[in-house]
């Protein structure tokens, strides 16, 4: 019974696409890391020397969130880097904790103009709220592979309760680099305007959709 | 081409005429909107790039009725005071502007599809009508140009014709009472 505190960063990439790598996965952006570091330092037992059994795989991670346009289709975008810190136990699952951090200028979305629009003042405000932030604070287990996570979100300095259902989704060994890897997708359905987000109402949905799928890497053993 | 040619053009012809002339003009106000207001107009420019687009496929569709009609039930003979080089100009003219009333529509719905931004197409804001093409970068760099190209020729073809038409109507010419009135 050994959790264990596995900091990740530089995420960015999706599946087999990493055109839009525009940062180098070791970036040093982690804005306050030391205070996440101090909490786990508190919370936790010493880190063991062997290494970590959950660690997330920094090529496969995606948060892609999308609007629906007067009900009749839906525009999606994707945060380009986000920075996780990731406390987990494999035999309980329900201690698992979860802070991570995105950087709201960072958005994948096919056209400039949507992108310039989205980190506006009327959307993310990135210049004022450059960081958007997911606290968990309570994870319950439905099945072995189904999670709700409950936390906190934090965006346009505004912070806000949001559920994540996660769902383990594949569980299976990477040939090529000898480890075990788990896929994990976790969806949540937040209101824009609980944030302050109430811009072209009329035209774009209030529920924003998110999806966050990350692969998580699995060492012998666990 | 009926064997005795109509003496005059029918209600549904000339109705047809004005109808496209009327969508025309008004689907490229449309468009200089559509592209002048600014992105932060999310919803007004929603729904000028969607009234544009379904503007644009009537007029796709008027044209073709109105070339099958053309076909049917034929054409009135030119005004038999035109000189023959006017006439076989005046023909070269209106093949090209049926030409062109089908490939400006067409070349913008294809321009849409190919569009990044994948933003589909509703006519009158209702019924999604399928794109041909997915969305590429490079597809679209090619057919916004020729779209506007193609609206370029438009332009000076509808100007050519409608200044031909009352220039004619100075001149004594029925052309423009033909269409008109019957």
């Amino acid at each position: 019974m050994r959790p264990l505190g596995i900091p990740t960063s530089g995420f960015s990439s999706t599946f087999a696409n990493a055109k839009n790598h525009t940062v180098p996965p070791t970036q040093p952006f982690l804005p306050r890391r030391g205070l996440l570091a101090a909490l786990a330092a508190l919370s936790l037992p010493p880190r063991p020397a062997k290494p970590s059994p959950y660690r997330i795989d920094e090529r496969f991670g995606a948060i892609r969130f999308s609007v629906s346009v007067l009900g009749l289709f839906s525009v999606s975008g994707r945060f380009l880097r986000f920075f996780g810190d990731l406390t987990l136990d494999p035999r309980r699952p329900e201690a698992t904790a979860i802070a991570v951090s995105v950087p709201t200028a960072d958005i994948d979305l096919p056209l400039a103009e949507q992108r310039d629009l989205i980190r506006s003042a009327a959307y993310f405000d990135s210049a004022n709220y450059p960081i958007a932030r997911f606290v968990s604070q309570a994870v319950s287990v439905l099945a072995p592979d189904r999670f709700l996570i409950d936390g906190l979100l934090t965006l346009r300095g505004v912070t806000n309760p949001v559920r994540l259902e996660a769902r383990l989704t594949e569980r299976r060994r990477d040939p090529q680099r000898g480890i075990d890897v788990a896929d994990v997708l976790a969806q949540a359905t937040v209101s824009r305007s609980a944030f302050g987000m109430v811009a072209d109402r009329l035209l774009l949905s209030d529920r924003v959709r998110i999806e966050i799928q990350v692969r998580i890497e699995l060492p012998d053993g666990s | 081409m009926a064997a005795e040619p109509p003496a005059t053009w029918s209600l549904a012809q000339r109705r047809l005429h004005w109808i496209i002339a009327a969508l025309v003009f008004v689907t490229a106000l449309l468009g200089v909107a559509m592209v002048a207001v600014p992105f932060e107009a999310l919803f007004a420019k929603f729904l000028l790039y969607q009234a544009h687009k379904s503007l644009g496929l009537v007029v796709c569709t008027c044209a073709a009725a109105q070339i099958t009609l053309h076909l049917t039930r034929g054409r009135p003979p030119p005004d038999p005071s035109l000189p023959t080089l006017h006439r076989s100009a005046a023909a070269f003219v209106h093949g090209l502007l049926f030409a062109l009333l089908l490939l400006v529509p067409v070349s913008g719905f294809l321009a849409a599809s190919a569009a990044p931004a994948a933003i589909p197409t509703l006519l009158f804001g209702i019924v999604p009508i399928p794109h041909p093409l997915a969305p590429s970068e490079a597809l679209y760099a090619v057919l916004r140009p020729v779209h506007l190209a193609l609206i370029a020729a438009l332009s000076v073809l509808v100007l050519g014709h409608a200044s031909a038409a009352l220039l004619h109507h100075r001149r004594g010419r029925p052309v423009l009472r033909r269409m008109w009135r019957g």
